[in-house]
């Protein structure tokens, strides 16, 4: 197995893979194929952990859903919350500002919005209203 | 770990974002159907008079509920149609007047001032809804007290 060309083609062909974390054992196992200070049985054992490497990281929907789509959903959740917060936090009905002596608050009272003002001076009855 | 070319899971994420925050802002700010705003002054009491909410038991019960008195009598009713950027008044009565103005063409909110005998009252705004009348509190008024309620009514 060492040195022969299927075994070069195969780490060839890892090397061009994209960049991860198994980089140093491929580099290693470059290294010592060149090398040849390792016997057969030592490349045989390498090869194979290699593999069993590989097929241990091999993507799942679940690392992807952690590593990536947790993150970004978490974000979009919170930004959306954020948004629906600030926006229903302004009312239907706002009062800026009441005339002098006068208080006003609002409120909701069975489907209608309140103005309760206090404040007023009382009109006698002398006063016509039409 | 491996990182894989998954920028498509945050794009997708990214322009959901951007598609539910345009929703929702549309749905906020987007230009209602013209509104005719109707303002009505009552005078409410407990005396014998008629009353006249008879054909809008909603409010009436939400009146009782309110200042406790049991009859309400109709003093006078106005509508204004605020169409343009210029601010219409309704007068209900020669006391009471209700100036609306919208503002801002991307926006149903408007905004309005209650004077009484042109001294201001309130000033604020507000988005017409039809169904959800605007219940003001007025000043007591012989044994009885003054309310005016703003609707908005749908064209």
């Amino acid at each position: 197995m060492k040195n022969s060309k299927s075994f070069q083609k195969e780490l060839d062909s890892l090397e061009a893979a994209p960049a991860s974390a198994l980089q140093d054992l491929r580099r290693d196992l470059r290294s010592l194929a060149q090398t040849q200070n390792r016997s057969d049985q030592h490349q045989a054992w390498a090869w194979t952990r290699l593999r069993e490497e590989l097929k241990k990281e091999e993507p799942s929907f679940f690392s992807l859903w952690k590593m990536r789509l947790l993150p970004v959903t978490g974000l979009a959740a919170l930004f959306l919350v954020t948004g629906v917060l600030f926006y229903t936090s302004k009312s239907d009905l706002n009062i800026d500002s009441t005339g002098p002596e006068l208080f006003a608050n609002t409120f909701k009272s069975n489907g209608a919005d309140v103005v309760w003002v206090t404040g007023y001076h009382y009109i006698p009855s002398s006063y016509p209203l039409k | 770990m491996v990182y894989l070319p998954i920028k498509w899971s945050s794009w997708l994420a990214l322009s959901l974002l951007a598609w539910l925050s345009l929703s929702f802002a549309h749905a906020q700010d987007v230009p209602l159907a013209p509104r005719e705003i109707v303002v009505t002054l009552y005078f409410a009491q407990n005396g014998a008079a008629r009353d006249e909410l008879g054909d809008n038991l909603k409010l009436r019960d939400n009146l009782v509920k309110l200042f406790g008195y049991q009859t309400y009598q109709k003093i006078g009713t106005a509508m204004v149609y605020p169409h343009s950027f210029s601010p219409v008044t309704a007068w209900p009565n020669k006391l009471f007047s209700l100036t609306v103005q919208a503002v801002n063409p991307a926006s149903p909110r408007y905004d309005f001032e209650l004077s009484q005998e042109e001294k201001p009252v309130l000033k604020g705004s507000f988005i017409p809804k039809p169904n959800t009348p605007i219940i003001i509190k007025g000043p007591l008024y012989d044994q009885g007290l003054l309310i005016l309620v703003v609707n908005a009514v749908k064209l």
